[in-house]
């Protein structure tokens, strides 16, 4: 399609993409989870699920998009081959995702630039455990929130290549550097052994099909995939790009930003001695903003005031960067569907994160609509559009073999097709099954649609979503 | 202007009064909460004690289930029949109800007057608490449950504890003066469980 925009350079597509699969799953989520659920066992799961369930849906995803040349529900009506068809539901699916994430991810995008800017008042410095309770839901969490749509905005409203690549092309970099920078620090102090303990012993007792439950939820978090934003992005791919070899190279280096991630965050709690503290455990149980906002900052203070204040101040920035190219890519998918429908890209883009905005209001003031936005996202658009869109690209669209084969010199895309087929998605509806509708309670019953909660243990997740429905609009 | 220009237009009116309604919404789990009480009356002796005036006060408001809270002290002086002006030393002790007490806060309290019965400015003490995240009845394994249900066992304690002028001549408070002196205690903003404590995320990017 003319003027839809294109990528300047492969690196900056990759940059782009890796941007929008980096996030709060990769530099929080994922190293508590590997501490958590048994270590280098969690993260030998993670990896065969990322080759047989997150790669292979990925590379479908980016081929649709190539393809097709399509924002995502022009691109499933394309491949289908039917202005009319059904299958165009999936790029709804992608979009619906997409804005129902960015209903509360604007928001924790904030508390990271709110963080940030807090390193120049010495507020996190002054009361490392306790800012979180007062920035986390209020007016100026508001007010952060607007100043990351606007930023959010303004980036995607600037185009591919003028606005979103040259943005992560600055910002990606960055963030390696930051978190490399904090690693190569972590291993000349004292103690940090134990950090690496936390995260490489393995426990494979800890496994069970919640865990592998919850390690399919991190890839698909962390890859960003049913959003629509892999699709999106890969649209805009020159034709002499390799969908297999960028797609591959940004599985891997997402998954390897995590990986750094754990060798980060626990090293620095063990060499300051919070590893084993009962308050700090509470705060990284409490999940990723217990971890990020409360025993970190706890850490930075530990360091002394020079260190501690340096590196406090980058580990935020990063955390922005991470979040703010997440939440690019993310606007992009609903903004490319208006800009294909003719609309200009500028107004696209402000009319869609006015309206991300005005939900994250609610998301600003009350947890509860963030945790109801959140569950619906996933549990519902999701799971269900990466099943069904590895199931389209395996069976309906045709020449995705072709495409994933381009620029190869081996022939793979027939073994990729067949996983699409047959192993991705059976293995997706089997943990979506045992660990997501089926899962396993406290007293090692199968219990209707529950999902692990961590350490064996579930949560109802009808249950929480009805509960969470009356919650945030009562405004409990 | 174009149909788009007055859709966006109109999600932009929707955006500012989201905007509006959400700065003044007040979230019902973060207050004010007034715990008042007064120092008991005491009579000085010519004992040597310096500390002779010393009021305790155990204040529990029901269902304390907030991680953090800011709290005010305030302390005067009520008035006196016989004593020398001068000033007066006035410390607050406040421990929260995880059991823990803060570094107590000192100020001096000039006493202007006093044998006329004379008065004394306010002192006001400020106090960040912060409970952590576990109130002392939960377990680590039920922070997925934590609501405002949820509350510590034990109250708020202020503690203030005042030493009176010293007579110049003997160093002691004057053998039969009386002072009252007054506290009171608010916190002014509490911040809840189940408001701060947000879920983990189960989606994003």
């Amino acid at each position: 399609m003319a003027g839809r925009g294109q990528w300047n350079s492969r690196f900056g597509f990759i940059m782009a993409a890796v941007g929008s699969a980096v996030g709060l799953g990769n530099l929080v989520r994922f190293p508590r989870e590997m501490a958590d659920q048994g270590g280098a066992a969690f993260l030998f799961v993670y990896l065969g699920l990322l080759l047989l369930v997150g790669l292979p849906a990925m590379l479908g995803e980016m081929s649709i998009g190539k393809m097709t040349n399509a924002s995502p529900v022009a691109a499933y009506r394309k491949l289908a081959g039917d202005d009319k068809s059904k299958w165009a539901i999936l790029g709804v699916f992608g979009v619906l995702a997409a804005v129902f994430v960015l209903f509360f991810y604007t928001v924790i995008a904030g508390w990271a630039l709110r963080f940030f800017v807090e390193s120049f008042r010495d507020g996190w410095f002054d009361d490392p455990s306790g800012l979180f309770d007062t920035v986390s839901f209020g007016p100026w969490t508001i007010f952060w929130n607007f100043v990351v749509t606007a930023v959010t905005i303004y980036i995607v409203s600037r185009g591919i290549s003028g606005g979103i690549e040259k943005a992560t092309v600055i910002m990606m970099p960055a963030l390696f550097l930051i978190i490399v920078g904090i690693v190569v620090y972590a291993l000349f102090q004292d103690g940090m052994g134990a950090g690496y303990r936390e995260i490489f012993d393995p426990d494979f007792s800890e496994m069970s099909i919640n865990n592998v439950s919850n390690a399919i939820g991190q890839v698909f978090f962390s890859l960003s995939l049913g959003q629509g934003a892999m699709l999106t992005y890969a649209s805009y791919m020159e034709k002499k790009q390799s969908v297999t070899k960028d797609g591959t190279t940004i599985a891997f280096a997402d998954s390897g930003v995590a990986l750094l991630a754990a060798m980060m965050i626990f090293p620095v709690l063990a060499f300051t001695g919070l590893l084993a503290d009962p308050t700090t455990q509470a705060q990284l149980d409490s999940g990723s903003f217990g971890t990020a906002f409360r025993a970190l900052p706890n850490a930075f203070v530990s360091m002394g005031d020079v260190i501690g204040r340096i590196v406090g101040t980058v580990f935020f920035l990063g955390l922005f960067f991470a979040a703010l190219s997440s939440a690019i890519s993310l606007l992009e998918v609903p903004t490319s569907v208006l800009a294909d429908k003719g609309m200009q890209r500028w107004k696209a883009a402000v009319l869609m994160g006015m309206i991300t905005y005005t939900f994250g209001v609610l998301s600003s003031i009350n947890s509860n609509w963030l945790d109801l936005f959140d569950q619906i996202a996933i549990n519902v658009f999701v799971v269900v559009g990466v099943a069904l869109t590895t199931i389209f690209a395996g069976w309906k669209a045709k020449g995705v073999a072709k495409e994933l084969d381009a620029g190869l010199k081996s022939r793979i895309g027939i073994y990729v097709v067949w996983m699409m087929r047959t192993v991705t998605p059976v293995l997706i509806l089997v943990t979506f099954i045992f660990g997501g509708l089926w899962g396993v309670d406290a007293n090692g019953d199968f219990a209707f649609w529950h999902s692990a909660a961590g350490d064996g243990e579930t949560t109802a997740n009808w249950r929480n979503l009805l509960q969470l429905f009356g919650k945030a609009f009562r405004f409990e | 202007m174009q149909k788009i220009d007055w859709i966006i237009a109109g999600v932009g009116v929707v955006a500012l009064v989201a905007t509006t309604l959400g700065v003044l919404y007040e979230d019902d789990l973060t207050g004010a909460q007034d715990i008042t009480f007064t120092t008991a009356e005491r009579t000085a002796t010519a004992a040597p004690s310096a500390n002779f005036a010393t009021s305790t006060a155990f204040e529990a408001p029901a269902g304390i289930n907030a991680t953090a809270a800011a709290m005010t002290v305030t302390v005067g002086f009520e008035g006196n029949a016989v004593a020398p002006q001068g000033s007066a030393t006035v410390r607050v002790t406040v421990t929260g109800p995880d059991g823990v007490a803060l570094q107590p806060e000192t100020q001096s309290m000039t006493i202007a007057n006093a044998a006329g019965g004379g008065g004394a400015s306010d002192l006001t003490f400020n106090f960040d608490l912060d409970f952590g995240m576990v109130p002392g009845n939960v377990t680590v394994d039920d922070l997925s449950e934590l609501d405002e249900s949820m509350a510590w066992d034990m109250p708020y304690q202020i503690e203030v504890t005042v030493t009176p002028p010293q007579d110049p001549f003997t160093g002691v408070p004057q053998s039969g003066a009386n002072y009252v002196f007054s506290a009171s205690a608010t916190i002014t903003e509490s911040y809840y469980m189940h408001a701060i404590v947000a879920p983990e995320l189960q989606g994003g990017a």
